[in-house]
């Protein structure tokens, strides 16, 4: 009795670190309407290997996301961002729903239900899928008590093979961009300092004999770049718990 | 002119060709505005004279506190994609700094005038303003020690780069108007005028700001040495008050008593 219960824990154990199924088998375009925000839209764009999806809500550029190699990047100013990194807002939560098989964190977790994808609970948001004979036709979004709806308004071929469409071409960070600095017309006076920063111990930033603390500022950047990793979730919790930010629900 | 027709006249071709991009380059880049980068960069100077004045409190639940509130903030400010540093420093002077390129400090005296986070919203936002209106960048290039700097660049034509010398001079220069001279009347009016919008834009209620003011005219009544750095690189807190008072509205949250209890 004990050895069959301690098999169908690990049986559940070895489903759960199963890798979340795709949405689309195989290349596919699709476009998404979602209910729960003004005149949005999604496209979303696989070549089977990777994903990417553009957001379009009101009159400004699309939002574009592409999942590829296990992670998930924003194209922001300057370059592409990890989600984690990224402050979106409605978007941030809606359209990871339409990147499966990537997932935002390795704890995400996916019910099947007939080989498709039932739900998929993420960054305290879960998606409840509807399917047809096509694939999946509809979306139902939740994060507390803000909920979206996205419906499948075309799937087909895609309309481009372009594989350029899914590069990702990350955003030089602040470190990234004062290593940049260092053989230009603000980099260090010392060229033996390294520009880069890597981690704690590691010196960061250009330095001069000016009287400055530059050991106490590469702490303190070290430190920031550190907490950077995790600040999406604590501060999402700090404004939902004051009301404030983009936890009344405001736009930015 | 006749200088450069000389020293093109003695260079062959390529370095000629060499030395005409290279004093291009400078040629614009003494026109044209900083780039991000380079206001980071002048920012770290900037930055760690301040903390080489006034070393970073240890109360690290105080530094992250500050840090979620700056953030929540900054997003609503003008450049929310900026990498913003908000730092707690020891002193009991009341005041906060702000330099190019997103780096923001407070005081533990000023922290000690405050009783409700949309106080600290407003103070904060006051200073990510001094940062988004390029305030201190603007003092900076006034001076023309960036100038003279290129200057220094072009003349070692191989080169170029911050030298130790240049980087003093921004550093005092800095150094002076955050902590002796101020970055001027209209400036600072400016600053609580846009820092306000932004703390209420994050949802914090704006009229909290009056109370950190009254708190600062009454330091400035009582000639308390605290306020001294303050009073000399700032309007009087009653004229500021007076200045942003129709922009304040008690729309918002207050959090008094998280501030309360994350500050204790």
């Amino acid at each position: 009795m004990k050895r069959a219960a301690w098999f169908s824990g690990l049986l559940c154990a070895a489903v759960l670190l199963v890798a979340a199924p795709p949405l689309f088998r195989g290349a596919a375009e699709s476009s998404w309407e979602v209910a729960g925000v003004d005149a949005a839209s999604v496209t979303v764009l696989t070549d089977g290997r990777s994903v990417r999806a553009e957001w379009n809500a009101g009159s400004g550029a699309p939002i574009v996301f592409i999942a590829t190699e296990g992670k998930i990047w924003v194209r922001d100013g300057g370059g592409d961002v990890e989600l984690a990194q990224w402050r979106g807002g409605d978007e941030k939560i809606v359209v990871p729903a339409l990147l499966l098989p990537y997932t935002t964190t390795a704890k995400d977790r996916t019910t099947l239900a007939g080989g498709n994808v039932e739900t998929y609970g993420y960054g305290g948001a879960t998606a409840t899928y509807s399917w047809d004979a096509k694939g999946p036709s509809g979306v139902e979004v939740k994060a507390g008590a803000k909920s979206w709806t996205l419906s499948r308004k075309k799937l087909g071929s895609v309309s481009s093979k372009d594989a350029s469409l899914y590069e990702v071409k990350p955003k030089q960070g602040a470190s990234s961009r004062l290593a940049a600095l260092a053989g230009g017309l603000f980099g260090s006076s010392d060229r033996s300092v390294s520009a880069t920063a890597g981690g704690r111990g590691v010196e960061k930033g250009a330095r001069f004999e000016d009287g400055g603390d530059y050991e106490a500022l590469a702490a303190i950047e070290i430190a920031d770049d550190e907490w950077d990793d995790e600040a999406g979730e604590e501060l999402a919790k700090f404004q939902n718990e004051g009301n404030v930010g983009r936890g009344r629900g405001g736009d930015r | 002119m006749f200088f450069l027709t000389a020293v093109l006249a003695a260079q062959p071709a390529l370095a000629q060709w060499d030395l005409l991009k290279k004093g291009a380059t400078m040629a614009r880049a003494m026109t044209r505005d900083f780039t991000e980068e380079e206001e980071i960069a002048i920012g770290r100077i900037v930055a760690a004279r301040v903390l080489s004045t006034y070393p970073r409190s240890g109360n690290e639940k105080l530094q992250r506190y500050v840090r979620l509130v700056g953030q929540t903030v900054a997003e609503y400010s003008d450049r929310p994609t900026l990498d913003w540093h908000f730092v707690v420093i020891e002193t009991p002077m009341v005041n906060a700094f702000s330099c190019p390129g997103g780096y923001v400090f407070i005081t533990t005296g000023a922290l000690d005038q405050i009783t409700s986070e949309a106080e600290l919203a407003a103070v904060l936002g006051h200073e990510i303003a001094h940062a988004t209106e390029r305030h201190i960048l603007r003092e900076i290039k006034r001076a023309n020690v960036i100038t003279e700097g290129l200057n220094i660049a072009q003349s070692e034509l191989g080169g170029g780069g911050m030298s130790d010398e240049l980087a003093r001079k921004v550093s005092d220069l800095a150094y002076d108007r955050l902590f002796n001279t101020g970055i001027g009347r209209k400036e600072e009016l400016a600053a609580d005028r846009v820092g306000v919008k932004f703390a209420a834009d994050a949802g914090y209620r704006s009229s909290a700001y009056r109370s950190f003011l009254e708190s600062l005219e009454a330091l400035a009544a009582a000639n308390s040495s605290s306020f001294s750095q303050l009073g000399s690189t700032h309007p009087r807190p009653a004229d500021r008050l007076r200045a942003i008072q129709s922009r304040l509205a008690d729309r918002g949250e207050l959090l008094a008593e998280r501030w309360a209890r994350l500050t204790r």
